[in-house]
């Protein structure tokens, strides 16, 4: 395998070389990417006949005439003129051209069609507090972006892109613990069981986000993205079509990131402070001290005790144990704490016309409410430009960045009964108020020392139901060597650049990263109760360490070829792309360290697991951009893209040098009417283009050996025997998924270009999904991959940007962004219909012709309200032995969907009961400029029509232990005749009452005031000081809905399926920043 | 269209701003929802007139602060309305002092923790009331015998129902016990001046101890000596005399049935149980205590309550036989059996009164419809085979091969089963003398007892000669009939002999010594003046005569340090040497048991006692 690639590696080279080769007579200016520094105007050999058209350039707010405004031929830097005093300019430009562009400084680009006008052409220039409604290059190729993050209180980009780009991407908040951010997914879910989240590119590398990493702590995700400082970041871009380059990786979407580079020879220092607080986040109310003993004291009846008086139940003052069990505890105050937020950054950017730079230095402390969770991060970037020599110059890159945090877990896990409590954050809720964090002495008062896990339940439960004591696993379990996370991210990147002639550039992109993660994870022994481990017995505390790094070399070879030939038009750039990835990770797990002082694993029992895996893929690309008069635009791309993961054999794609090769391809077109010379100027219709394209992109995120057949070790015979069996059957002819899509939009400017309308619609099919497909049973193994089944996606974004108010002294701007989609199963395996997954103690659907990530369980109606009722609905369920019991008054009335079956409510009544996916999401924005100095900005974000599971309350409402339950459940079933919806309370639930049904799925939707800053710029202009701002945020002030959970925004993991239900995991808070911006 | 109906749900999304904030107070905020009274418990009794009275008991007692919603708990309360208990008596009783016997008996004989939920459509249920008494409420509106006049008022922290009736106390049977002691206390009043009443409740109470679980304690301080001072007693409600009979009347947690006499007939069989326990004074002086007059009081009040509680819960089959509580724990179990209880002469019948307590039923007798035979005055068996049993004092035990063969006889019996018969071989040491025998006689009573011998006859193995008849037997056993195996054909060489010896008894005299060979008992031979035994039977039983034992060795044995041996038997053989030489007699004797066999008439039907199978 190795050789091949070393093979194709060479022969991309050499093409990449040899098409060069071809290119050399080619001239005029050849810029391809905005950021390049050294833009050189030569006048052009070639001259066309010209006409020259006049007109005036004015403030669109005042109508005062404007000087010094550049006018030049759109995307030509040939021909240009410049504005006079009273804003009239006249542009000598050949016949084909259709529109000028015209921009100042303090003002946003305006692009005018000349439509046949040779005189007359008024402009209004909107200033640059307006959001851009063109930009300087048009190609076939939609894409959404957003830029200047100055005053984000964010610690990952992934949080802007949600707040700015709300509809082009629909983003789900992972949890609120900082910088664990955002999952995102792009033109719907394009995957059923591979990563459905889209390719992140930075700074032109492509990333390896490590979406399916496992965390030792429950509820985190390491979010590479957050290693990176917002205040870095030039501009995030969103690709949703034409985005066949990145072949096999570009089915979800791509979203490409650059960070900041010098753009002026003048030295500039900005420092930026900022600071803040963040609130509690809402939790769900929780019974106090007295309901909830009243909980208890009635539960208590269904359980086998024939005790007739307890502890806790004793309410005699004098009594010992009185104090003990009579406290009225918050444990939330125990576990959430307002948390400060501090940022501090300075970046010096300058340099002169050989080398120039920019360097920055960041530092983040955040807070998490949730307490022992807080992160602070250290980065250092260094981008630098040189000009080696002529024709040659060279991008190098570095930067650094640390990650450390506390952790602790935080949420549910998937089987809640299946291990004690670990989370604080759920303990808050589920534990006794009645008890106190602290021990009491013997002399009956309360001490300082922190609680073990409770025993109260003791003569009654055993050990089963002791819950752990939230503060001992916070205080003994902190420290460096129990419960912390560290990430590092070291990037190297060096990219020497050809400049063969002015339209013909060669260049090699290198980039090295490495990725090296360490966590480690420690339950106390004092606060957390002993607990069964298979294989293990009884322990006391666990220990776990996990070390992983990922290195990873990257490596794109590419030539830029500008051929412009009058008023056609031609770019082209192609190259080849390499990337290996190798990562190792080493997970090692002990029991009973013995101490909480001293928590170390070299203890009697361990076991240790590891990867170490490696993934390469090579791929040709080339992208062709063609237009005709800036009227008429057409993007070619395709790659050719092979990778270690995907088999051998097979049908799919192309076979070269004894691999699978998946060739990808794009075509896109766009129309720009309103450059037409029929379209008649007018205030009503600025700029109209629509556009239609088709692309065929792959999903290569299948498991790095799920293509072989390998062996792995196992134990035998309590641990006496070491064994090798056979762990995978590989497929050899294992592929990518292949999403095809066809889109079509339009974008317009309209009413003197106040008006800015997108829209964008799309329709995709995924085929080639990645199943896992059942083995005979005499194989061993349950299944298997293979690539079968696919699902389709439609949908569409439209955004509505509007300078609604813009007077000189106060300007306002609205816009409002709205997306969907809808997707379909169209087909799973051959011989399978639907499949059911277990998560979270639900049941999620997938099944052919309906949506994915369906809800699937009973439907309920209401409580039984009295025996009569029940004993009229006769329904029953059927236990292991084939026993019958019956609903009775004050269980809960299932809906029995077969009534002509039986009575019996068991699998068959199930049905689909909710829906995650959103009928629409979005966001809205309001920006307000008062006066110059003082800018107001508002941004909304809704969601709308998705359910969510509440697997969270689904626990704290199920009246079935002795654990905490909502104020809710005050009000359940106790006497015949009492009108309520929720059931009464059994031990242990015999009946099965808090199943996976209705009951736990609710109304998702929302509407968030997600982000309200205030930005006041101080007029100072010193020797000093060049620049002075002060800004006050304000997020998440307030959120319209119906969920009865602590925020709507939930998903409990990266995964398709995962998304809409809520694992309890930690939600923003109300959070409250000021900072300050200095420029000197 | 869709996007239009999209947009105008946004829009209307928006505009519904304030309705959405109610989803989670309607939610959350809505606990009162279902009440049917919305105060605590005690504010109902205290609003409602008809319920004053039984809201003044709960008050009285200070249970008003219990049904308080501040408390945390939840109780159903079956208040019964004013006129239907007699209030005064309880006030009378608190103002005495006995406000703890109210509350058990009345107050928590009305509440219970469950929270019950009546309905004309359900089964009928079970309500475990605070106190652990249990009544049914059943679907035709009754708890007990009382009827429900309002049902399922639903209060803050718990449910009323009113009744028509106060519900009555059902004692225990342990409180059964109680009250009938103090009934007949009330009719003896010069008992309670005795300085020691024996009866059964004041026996019970005991061992009623209120022991502190040290475990589940909390000692804050130490005091002058260094014994911690518990500010918190974790006391455990234990009765050691019933705990070890596996008979916990005094919980609700089983059913039982209890024979109890009455307090007169109690103190008669006390006395009589106490003859049979006359303990050798030896055994005080030997330790320096008063072991022997405790002894006797304590086995005497066992025996007098032998076989008094019976378990229903694991008596499947009253109707055929019972097992009395006792049999959990002595192996002697099948001593512990009564069949067809409920018979005419069975021990549940000829009652004066039956009583239906919570726990159980309680049989009232004025005289004990169990004989003393039937409660300890039991059959002994001394096993040989056993040489714990076997004395170990050389004067007691002579000129016998130490190391005694011992074997076990299997016995064909007709349904091709096997009886085990284990014997142990008392041979002479030297073929010329006779060897002697002690068997130690543990455990009795002083009582008459007729003993038994059960031994087998000499042709089992005998010969002349031990070592001769051993081999003389293999090797006829690998001869007879060329090996194939008819047992019939054997020619056995060995000549069929008795044994002639003389029984002793040997029984310590008040200081502890045994007497001389001259002056201990000698059991009469039935002709004669020595026994001789029979050849007939491969197993037999020779009686030996009647003892009457002067003392008492109740819970003794040979290790024990406490309780000496108190009698020996001594078996000699008594062959001359000519009777030997003439092979007239054999020394050895085959022996299997000792039985000891209670005599209570005079005249004994010594064979037809015994039920030793025989061929």
């Amino acid at each position: 395998m190795k050789t091949v690639y070393k093979f194709t590696y060479t022969l991309a080279f050499i093409s990449a070389f040899s098409i060069s080769a071809f290119a050399q007579d080619v001239t005029d200016d050849g810029e391809q990417a905005e950021n390049v520094t050294v833009v050189k105007q030569d006048k052009p050999k070639q001259s066309y006949p010209t006409i020259a058209i006049s007109g005036k350039v004015v403030d669109a707010s005042t109508g005062a005439p404007l000087a010094g405004a550049q006018i030049k031929s759109y995307n030509n830097n040939n021909y240009t003129a410049m504005s006079d005093e009273d804003g009239t300019f006249t542009i000598n430009v050949p016949e084909f051209v259709t529109s000028l562009a015209v921009n100042l400084d303090g003002y946003n680009l305006n692009r005018v069609a000349i439509n046949g006008r040779k005189t007359g052409i008024t402009v209004k220039l909107f200033t640059d507090n307006f959001i851009d409604s063109y930009k300087s290059k048009t190609t076939a190729v939609n894409t959404s972006d957003a830029q200047d993050f100055g005053t984000s209180t964010a610690i990952s980009i992934d949080n802007e892109i949600h707040n700015r780009l709300g509809a082009d991407v629909r983003t789900i908040q992972r949890s609120a613990i900082p910088g664990v951010g955002n999952s995102m997914f792009i033109n719907g879910y394009n995957s059923l069981n591979l990563n459905a989240q889209p390719l992140i590119v930075l700074d032109g590398v492509i990333y390896d986000m490590q979406y399916d990493q496992n965390m030792a702590h429950t509820g985190y995700f390491n979010n590479l993205l957050s290693a990176i400082n917002i205040d870095d970041i030039e501009d995030v871009k969103v690709l949703k079509n034409g985005t066949a380059i990145y072949g096999a990786k570009a089915a979800n979407g791509v979203i490409v990131i650059n960070t900041k580079r010098n753009k002026s020879m003048a030295t500039s220092i900005d420092v930026n402070i900022s600071a803040g607080l963040e609130t509690t986040p809402t939790l769900p109310d929780m019974m106090g001290a007295d309901e909830y003993r009243m909980y208890v004291s009635q539960l208590l009846n269904s359980t086998s005790t024939k005790l007739l008086q307890f502890k806790f139940l004793n309410s005699d003052p004098n009594y010992y144990y009185y104090n003990m069990y009579h406290n009225n505890t918050d444990w939330t105050d125990v576990v959430y704490n307002e948390a400060w937020t501090q940022n501090y950054g300075i970046h010096v950017s300058g340099g002169d016309d050989v080398a120039s730079y920019n360097v920055s230095v960041g530092y983040t402390d955040s807070q998490s409410t949730l307490k022992k969770n807080d992160m602070d991060r250290f980065n250092i970037r260094f981008n630098t430009d040189i000009n080696l020599i002529k024709n040659l110059s060279a991008r190098f890159d570095a930067s650094y960045s640390s990650v450390s945090r506390n952790l602790r877990d935080d949420g549910l896990i998937s089987d809640f009964s299946s291990a004690p409590v670990s989370s604080p954050s759920m303990l808050a809720l589920l534990k006794a108020p009645f008890l106190s964090p602290y021990d009491y002495a013997t002399n009956g008062e309360r001490s300082d020392f922190v609680s073990d896990a409770d025993t109260y339940l003791k003569e009654i439960l055993g050990n089963e139901g002791a819950l752990a004591n939230p503060l001992g696993i916070l205080t003994n379990g902190d420290a460096i060597n129990k419960n912390n996370f560290q990430n590092m991210t070291i990037n190297v990147a060096i990219t020497p650049k050809w400049q063969i002639n002015k339209n013909l550039s060669l260049q090699e992109h290198f980039s090295y990263t490495m990725q090296s993660m360490n966590e480690k994870y420690y339950t106390p022994i004092k606060g957390m109760p002993d607990y069964q481990v298979e294989g293990m017995g009884l322990v006391n505390n666990s220990r776990r360490v996990m070390d992983s790094q990922m290195n990873s070399i990257f490596s794109d070879t590419r030539f830029d070829w500008a051929i412009p030939l009058g008023s056609h038009r031609l770019d082209v750039f192609g190259g080849a792309r390499f990337i290996s990835d190798s990562f190792t990770l080493a997970d090692v797990k002990g029991y009973n360290t013995g101490s909480d002082k001293t928590p170390t694993s070299d203890n009697n029992y361990k076991t240790a697991v590891g990867d170490d895996q490696d993934w390469k893929s090579l791929s040709y690309y080339a992208n062709v951009d063609y237009n005709y008069k800036e009227k008429y635009y057409l993007t070619g791309q395709f790659s050719l893209e092979t990778s270690s993961r995907f088999g051998k054999e097979g049908n799919n794609g192309i076979g070269l040098f004894g691999v699978r090769w998946g060739f990808f391809p794009s075509l896109q077109g766009s129309w720009v009417l309103s450059n037409e010379d029929w379209f008649h100027s007018n205030k009503f219709v600025n700029m109209l283009k629509v556009n239609a394209g088709f692309e065929s992109v792959g999903n290569d995120a299948i498991d790095n050996s799920a293509a072989l057949t390998y062996m792995s070790c196992a134990n035998l015979i309590n641990d006496k025997v070491t064994s090798i069996g056979i762990t995978n059957i590989g497929n050899p002819s294992l592929s990518w998924e292949t999403t095809n899509r066809f889109n079509v939009g339009f974008e317009g400017n309209f009413f003197d270009n106040r008006l800015n309308v997108r829209f964008n619609y799309f329709t995709s099919k995924t085929s080639n999904l990645i199943t896992y497909s059942k083995l005979a049973y005499v194989a061993g193994l349950e299944d298997y991959c293979t690539n079968e089944g696919a699902l389709k996606n439609n949908g569409f974004d439209v955004s509505v940007v509007s300078k609604l108010v813009n007077m000189d002294k106060f300007k306002m701007e609205l816009g409002a962004s709205l997306g969907h989609y809808k997707n379909k199963l169209s087909s799973l395996s051959s011989d399978v219909n639907e499949h059911v997954t277990d998560l979270y103690g639900g049941q999620v659907i997938s099944r052919v012709g309906s949506p994915v990530g369906l809800f699937y369980g009973y439907k309920t109606d209401g409580v039984f309200s009295t025996t009569a009722e029940a004993n009229e609905a006769n329904l029953y369920i059927v236990d292991n032995v084939g026993t019958k019991h019956y609903f009775g008054a004050g269980d809960i009335k299932f809906v029995n969907t077969n009534p002509e079956v039986d009575n019996c409510i068991d699998e068959n009544d199930r049905v689909v009961i909710g829906n995650p996916n959103p009928d629409v999401y979005g966001n809205i924005f309001a920006n307000f400029y008062i006066g110059k100095h003082l800018s107001v900005n508002a941004g909304f974000n809704y969601c709308l029509g998705n359910d969510i599971y509440n697997y969270q309350r689904s626990i704290l409402e199920r009246g079935s232990h002795f654990y905490n339950q909502t104020t809710a459940v005050e009000r359940h079933w106790v006497v015949e005749g009492q009108e309520t919806d929720i059931m009464k309370v059994v031990y242990s639930d015999p009946l099965g009452n808090s199943r996976f049904s209705d009951r736990w799925i609710e109304d998702g939707s929302y509407f968030k005031l997600k982000n309200l800053t205030v930005n006041y710029k101080f007029n100072i202009k010193n020797e000093y000081i060049k620049g002075l701002s002060v800004w006050a945020s304000a997020n998440n002030l307030f959120t319209i809905s119906k969920y009865l959970g602590s925020d709507p925004e939930v998903s409990c993991g990266n995964g398709v399926l995962c998304q809409g239900i809520d694992a309890g995991y930690l939600t923003s808070g109300r959070s409250f920043m000021l900072g300050l911006k200095i420029n000197l | 269209m869709r996007k239009i109906l999209n947009i105008t749900l946004v829009l209307f999304t928006v505009l519904s701003i304030i309705s959405c904030s109610d989803t989670w107070d309607e939610h959350y905020h809505d606990g009162n929802k279902g009440l049917s009274y919305d105060g605590s418990l005690i504010d109902y009794l205290k609003s409602h007139e008809e319920l004053s009275d039984f809201a003044q008991l709960v008050t009285a007692t200070g249970f008003d602060r219990e049904l308080e919603t501040k408390t945390g708990q939840f109780f159903t309360l079956m208040a019964p309305v004013n006129g239907t208990f007699d209030k005064e008596t309880y006030l009378d009783m608190i103002n005495d002092g006995r406000k703890e016997e109210v509350i058990k008996s009345f107050i928590k004989n009305h509440i219970t923790r469950m929270d019950v939920s009546y309905s004309p459509d359900a089964a009928a249920k079970s309500i475990r009331m605070w106190n652990a008494k249990i009544f049914s409420m059943t679907p035709d509106a009754h708890i007990g015998d009382a009827t429900i006049i309002s049902d399922n008022i639903k209060c803050k922290n718990g449910i009323i129902y009113t009744l028509d009736n106060s519900l009555p106390f059902q004692p225990n049977i342990y409180e059964k016990i109680e009250i009938e002691h103090n009934k007949w206390l009330a009719n003896h009043p010069e008992a309670a001046e005795e300085e020691e009443l024996i009866s059964l409740y004041t026996f019970l109470s005991k061992y009623n101890q209120d022991s502190l679980d040290v475990a589940h304690s909390i000692s804050r301080d130490y005091d002058e000596n260094g014994n911690p001072i518990y500010v918190d007693s974790v006391m455990i409600r234990n009765n050691s005399i019933l705990v070890g009979l596996d008979a916990m009347i005094y919980e609700e947690d089983s059913n039982y049935t209890a024979i109890i006499p009455s307090v007169s007939a109690f103190q008669e069989r006390y006395n009589e149980a106490k003859s049979y326990l006359n303990y050798n004074p030896y055994i005080d002086s030997k330790n320096n205590t008063n072991l022997c007059d405790s002894l006797q009081k304590y086995f005497a009040t066992s025996f007098a309550m032998s076989d008094m509680f019976y378990n229903m819960n694991v008596n499947k089959y009253p109707q055929d036989s019972v097992v009395s509580t006792t049999y959990n724990r002595l192996s002697d179990w099948q001593n512990h059996v009564y069949y067809n209880p409920f018979n005419e002469d069975g021990i549940f019948s000829g009652y004066n009164e039956k009583f239906n307590c919570s726990n159980g039923t309680v049989y009232m007798y004025d005289n004990y419809p169990l004989s003393v035979t039937d409660q300890f005055f039991k059959k002994k068996e001394y096993l040989c085979y056993d040489l714990s049993n076997l004395s170990s004092e050389t004067s007691f035990t002579k000129n016998i091969v130490t190391d005694y063969e011992r074997f076990v006889l299997l016995i064909q019996n007709g349904n091709n089963t096997y009886t085990e018969h284990p014997l142990v071989t008392i041979a002479p040491s030297k073929p010329s003398v006779s060897p002697h025998v002690g068997i130690n006689m543990t455990n009795n009573l002083s009582a008459t007892y007729d003993i038994y011998m059960v031994y087998s006859p000499n042709w089992i193995l005998s010969y002349p000669s031990y070592e001769k008849a051993y081999e003389t037997a293999m090797e006829d056993s690998l001869a007879y009939d060329g090996g194939k195996g008819d047992i019939s054909k054997i020619n056995w060489k060995i000549p069929i002999q008795s044994t002639k010896f003389r029984a002793l008894v040997y029984e310590r005299d008040d200081a502890g010594k045994y007497p001389s060979s001259s002056k201990s008992y000698v059991l009469k031979p039935t002709k004669g003046d020595k026994f001789e035994t029979r050849v007939t039977n491969v197993v037999d039983t020779l009686y030996l005569g009647s003892y009457t034992f002067n003392h008492a060795y109740y819970d003794s044995n040979e290790q024990s340090q406490l309780l000496p041996t108190g009698a020996v038997l001594q078996i000699q053989v008594d062959v001359t040497t000519k009777e030997f030489n003439n092979y007239q007699y054999s020394r050895n004797l085959y022996l299997s048991k000792i039985i000891l066999v209670p005599r209570v008439e005079e005249e004994t039907e010594s064979d037809q006692i015994l039920t030793v199978k025989q061929r």
